[in-house]
């Protein structure tokens, strides 16, 4: 099963945001981002999105699936 | 600043409170007897109100679509062991032919311990992470 790496935590610290300002900002909990950055959710198309937004980046620079 | 209240929080409200009511009263009402026992309902319908009133009003964390998801695999997984359950009481019961009078108390307690344990499945998929 592919396994997915993000890439939030590295453009969160290059922010400087808290997961907290994060998780306000795209509508979820902190706990979901948290999730995220560890790889333990896979989350929706509208969630990476919004998150690719808010970095101003492409989805595809956040998330990656490697076998 | 008003603080919000989490999401495990208000989840873990909403059902032991009531949980703990319903089990309360139970006990209360098979010790005492009189009119004590005719208001205990009452008294539980009471306090869930209380508290359906009081976890809507208060400022919450939304929830999420990881939450929804956990709701769901949780639901299932409870489900899939309550039928399970039942059925193996089932098995057992043709196997030696055994019948149990089951009092409404009792099926209140199973129910209780149903919705806890749903709740526990959530905050274990919602810790874990998926």
């Amino acid at each position: 099963m592919p396994k997915m790496i993000t890439r939030i935590k590295e453009y969160r610290a290059k922010n400087n945001m808290k997961q907290e300002e994060l998780a306000q900002l795209i509508g979820v909990r902190r706990e979901t981002i948290g999730h995220l950055e560890n790889g333990k959710y896979n989350p929706s198309l509208k969630i990476a999105m919004d998150i690719a937004k808010v970095f101003m980046v492409s989805v595809e620079e956040l998330f990656q699936f490697i076998d | 600043m008003k603080t919000k209240l989490s999401l495990r929080k208000k989840i873990i409200m909403q059902t032991i409170v009531p949980d703990i009511v319903i089990i309360i009263c139970g006990v209360l009402a098979n010790l005492q007897t009189g009119m004590l026992n005719n208001i205990m309902g009452l008294f539980a319908i009471v306090l869930f109100i209380f508290m359906f009133i009081y976890t809507n009003r208060k400022k919450s964390e939304p929830t999420d679509e990881m939450a929804k998801q956990n709701q769901l695999k949780a639901g299932n997984l409870s489900y899939t062991i309550t039928l399970v359950t039942v059925g193996l009481v089932m098995l057992y019961a043709l196997k030696f032919k055994t019948s149990v009078i089951i009092s409404m108390p009792v099926l209140v307690y199973a129910f209780v311990c149903m919705h806890i344990l749903n709740l526990a499945i959530f905050l274990f998929y919602d810790i874990r992470g998926n």
